[in-house]
């Protein structure tokens, strides 16, 4: 019953905002004030089952696990965004001018079906089989942007630009080149690791670890011949450097490991201590860099068509992201108002899943607006089966 | 369970943070390499003992100390005491601060018996220095052993006595330890043995005031020699005869064998007598037996039954003298002794000190590194047969248990071994507390580890592969936490027998070991 009063609640939803766009409501007399939040969780693999019981600390079953296993294709994606921000907007006779302060934390990676099943399943399974652990990677960011924005018309189209200084609290990074591989041999009785991979992380003892800049460039205009509106963008197109101290390890080599090698067999220096430490074979292996480095942070590039046919206002965008995992996305939305309240309903393909789908409802009076976001609730109502959860919240007051 | 979902979810909004709410839990099944080796026998017993021929074959090294006469035999130092008594012989007067009331001079004559020494070298021990005085006024005492010099420096001790006060005496006491002290015992004209020589002087105190001494004010001063252990001696050590009735000595080569069978080609020992002490030795042996359980080889050749005399060892540069003897099948019964595999001989020997009295002017010395030894040094060839040849051995164990080694839960260990040696050895593993109490064996059954594969030479030509499986249930690796030594039990039998197989140092046996094991990971 729960899942089919969501579906209908799709089904009459209606489009509310846009997204992203620097807001065209201010008028010349007031200001606007804009506060939203944002999470996002995707993946064409984990199911939310498995990522809530992963986030509370609780156990994962085996078949839970071997089920995930089972459906996965042979490389996999997985996203997770959370981002909170507030800004102000008023205009002058020309110009749209918005400040804003956004807080980001994000965390995406690329994976093979086989670097899952180390990790959840062990390599047990592989005896006599090697896992490809290549072209994977695992990223976190959490960063801060300070924006400004101006929107202004130029002829037929709107150009929106905008600059934002960025400073970083945390990055990690790993990613495996194209080699690299594990083969397990049977009953364990050796291991050929190809270990390519590059390792980069922000330092550890600051609390500013690096400072960067990003641009917002967009272009918008009515085009006759195809009664549309097209709007193309570029968001967060920018960089972080990291503070010396920051780490780099790389590794690029191949162990053949058969375990310790015994020097005499009796009397083990007249003791057996079954004791391991890693860190030598880590020493031996990795190179080390502790000197300053540029990270990209993750951008989206975005061509949007719009038209208006009778009541409804239809919306196609391609989805590029670039500096991250996320596969191209085609996005299809179809909105209307009535009177103050907005609906919407959205469906996607690509990006961090196949596909998915969702909402956003919103409610709009002269001084206020509000705007929940569920673009991707797929996540909640098939929680065994996929992962894409999209909630968002937007609070536009004008004084 | 989708209601549950949307939950999560707001509650990940309403939380607004990246922090975690507890590790997750899971349990994964891996394989992985344990350990790895390529052991020839030189990795299994240690090499000093063993010897390459020129044809690769091996033979066996190994000494056996069976009798031993040392220092502590001749001279053992009886705890001694002495007590001066001082008091003031002028009835009555008045001491100004510093000045000095007492000055005695002490000799402590050591009992030694019939020995005469003139040097000692303590190797550990104390000297307990008591002081108890009568006297209304802080007082200075030094006492001295002038005699006693470490590193060149003369022993000393500094003490400051407190006042007396009403009628009980003030007591200082300090034990002093005169571990490496060297002892001129020839007395303060040297001339003497066995005496120390010690003085003891006191002041009134410089910062005290003057005070009246009376004939009743005394100070005793008590020195006493504690556990004195030398570990060098010097002088006369008499004339004198230490037999050594019928015993026993551990024979340890063998001692981890406690039965089986054993069929050599050939053996030979060389019987060894070292005199490393300054002093006539004459020597004899009685009897010189192996021994295991109720079964024993009397060694017999006719030079066993001679009186044996060697001479007194050189003290610088050291030289010490030697009597050898070679045994072999022809001149003894060595073999039949060696086959034995005795883990005990018995011997009885005559050992006559300065059979000649004191022909070194009292220069006989003895020091703790250089004894008066007996000693077989046995040469095996490994040309030889197994039978039931049980070899029983325990180790320590010590399992630190980790985070990480606690999230073991169970697991299966395998063992590959690729032998190429002529002998097969069916092995068990007993995990043992610290009591020595069996806990567990490790496998179910003896497993067998296959010997290589003999041509018509009887040398090996292919190796003998096995597959050895150790099951670790959970149980299982809860009784790791109170091992504390582990048992290794083989019955090993050499491939052909009863036909003797040579040992090559060539002959290697490859070990890999792994583990598949479910672990509980947390992340």
């Amino acid at each position: 019953m729960v899942r089919i009063a969501a579906l209908l609640f799709v089904l009459i939803s209606c489009r509310c905002m846009a997204e992203d766009t620097l807001s065209a409501t201010v008028d010349s007399t007031r200001y606007e004030f804009s506060a939203h939040s944002e999470f996002f969780l995707n993946s064409n693999s984990l199911n939310t089952k498995v990522i809530s019981r992963f986030y509370f600390g609780r156990t994962l079953p085996q078949e839970l696990r071997q089920k995930i296993s089972d459906r996965s294709p042979y490389r996999n994606r997985a996203a997770f965004r959370l981002s909170n921000g507030v800004s102000l907007g008023w205009k002058t006779s020309q110009i749209t001018w918005n400040v804003g302060f956004e807080d980001n934390m994000f965390s995406d990676a690329k994976y093979t079906r086989d670097i899952y099943d180390l990790v959840f399943l062990g390599n047990q399974k592989f005896q006599g089989e090697t896992a490809d652990l290549s072209r994977s990677g695992f990223r976190y960011w959490r960063y801060e942007q300070l924006k400004v924005k101006a929107a202004f018309q130029r002829g037929n189209g709107v150009w929106e630009t905008g600059v934002s200084l960025i400073s970083a609290h945390n990055f990690f990074q790993l990613e495996t080149g194209n080699s690299s591989s594990l083969f397990t041999d049977t009953f364990g009785i050796a291991l050929d690791l190809k270990a390519d991979a590059r390792m980069r992380r922000a330092a550890t003892n600051v609390l500013s670890k690096g400072q960067g800049a990003a641009i917002d460039l967009a272009y918008s205009f009515h085009d006759e011949r195809i009664n549309s509106r097209v709007r193309i963008s570029i968001k967060d197109f920018g960089f972080v450097q990291f503070k010396k101290n920051a780490l780099t390890e790389t590794i690029d080599t191949v162990i053949h490991y058969e375990g310790f090698e015994l020097e005499r067999l009796f009397p083990f220096g007249d003791s057996i201590n079954p004791s391991i430490s890693g860190d030598s074979i880590k020493n031996r292996y990795v190179k080390r860099d502790s000197s300053t480095f540029t990270a990209m942070i993750p951008a989206m590039g975005m061509f949007e068509l719009t038209q208006q046919q009778g009541a409804w206002t239809y919306t196609e965008s391609l989805v590029l992201r670039p500096f991250t995992y996320a596969l191209p996305e085609l996005r299809f939305e179809a909105s209307k108002s009535i009177r103050k309240i907005h609906y919407s309903l959205v469906g996607q393909l690509g990006g961090y899943s196949y596909a998915g789908a969702g909402f956003k409802v919103g409610y709009r009076s002269r001084s206020t607006a509000l705007e929940l976001d569920a673009s991707h609730v797929e996540g909640l109502i098939f929680p065994g089966l996929t992962t894409g959860i999209l909630i968002g919240l937007r609070f536009n007051t004008w004084f | 369970m989708r209601i549950k979902g949307y939950c999560i979810v707001l509650l990940i909004i309403v939380l607004h943070t990246s922090c975690r709410k507890g590790k997750a839990i899971w349990d994964s099944e891996y394989a992985v390499p344990l350990a790895n080796a390529s052991l020839g026998l030189s990795e299994i017993i240690p090499d000093s003992l063993l010897v390459s021929n020129p044809d690769h074959s091996l033979v066996l090294n190994v000494e056996q100390e069976f009798y031993r006469f040392s220092l502590d035999e001749i001279v053992q130092i009886e705890d001694t005491s002495i007590v001066s008594k001082f008091n003031f012989p002028f009835g009555q007067l008045t001491l100004q601060p510093s000045t000095q009331f007492l000055a005695q001079v002490n000799q402590t004559k050591f009992d030694f018996g019939e020995v005469s020494l003139s040097k000692v070298r303590i190797k550990s021990g104390t000297v307990q220095v008591k002081l108890r005085s009568r006297i209304k006024e802080r007082t200075r005492v030094r006492y001295r052993i002038p005699s006693a010099s470490k590193d060149g420096v003369p022993f000393e001790a500094n003490f400051v006595v407190p006042a007396a006060t009403g009628s009980a005496p003030s007591i200082v006491q300090t034990d002093f330890d005169l571990s490496g002290y060297e002892f001129d015992l020839t007395g303060v004209n040297h001339n003497q043995y066995n005496i120390v020589h010690s003085t003891v002087d006191g002041w009134v105190h410089e910062e005290g005031s003057p005070v009246v001494m009376l004939s009743t004010d005394t100070i005793f001063v008590e020195n006493s020699f504690v556990a004195l252990t030398p570990d060098y001696g010097k002088g006369y050590f008499g004339s004198g005869n230490y037999s050594v009735p019928l015993t026993t000595s551990d024979f340890t080569f063998f001692k981890n064998i406690p039965s089986g069978i054993l069929d050599l080609n050939s053996a030979t020992a060389e019987l060894v007598i070292e005199n490393g002490i300054g002093a006539d030795a004459r020597a004899k042996i009685h009897s010189l037996k192996g021994v295991r359980g109720n079964r024993s080889v009397t060694l017999n050749n006719p030079v066993l039954l001679n009186t044996i005399n060697l001479n007194r060892a050189i003290e610088s540069p050291p030289v010490d003298s030697r009597f050898s003897l070679m045994l072999d099948a022809s001149n003894s019964n060595i073999v039949d002794l060696i086959e034995l595999m005795p883990d005990k001989m018995s011997y009885a020997i005559d050992l006559f000190i300065n059979p000649l009295g004191n022909t070194s002017g009292a220069n006989d010395f003895i020091d703790a590194a250089r004894p008066f030894t007996a000693k077989l040094n046995l040469k095996i060839p490994l040309d030889l047969s197994m039978s039931a040849f049980v070899l029983d051995d325990t180790v320590s164990f010590s399992y630190t248990e980790t985070e990480q080694s606690a999230r073991v839960k169970k697991g299966t260990i395998h063992v590959f071994t690729d032998n190429g040696f002529p002998f097969e050895a069916a092995l068990q593993l007993y995990l043992l507390d610290e009591n020595g109490i069996q806990l567990d064996s490790l496998f179910s059954t003896a497993s067998v580890i296959k010997p290589g594969k003999l041509d018509d030479q009887l040398n090996v030509i292919e190796n003998g592969k096995a597959h050895l499986t150790l099951e670790m249930p959970e149980n299982r690796i809860e009784l790791l936490n109170r091992t504390k030594r582990i048992r290794i039990r083989a019955i090993m039998n050499t491939a052909g027998s009863p036909s003797l197989v040579k040992i090559y140092d060539t002959y290697k046996m490859g070990v890999k070991a792994s583990a598949e094991f479910t672990y509980e990971d947390r992340w």
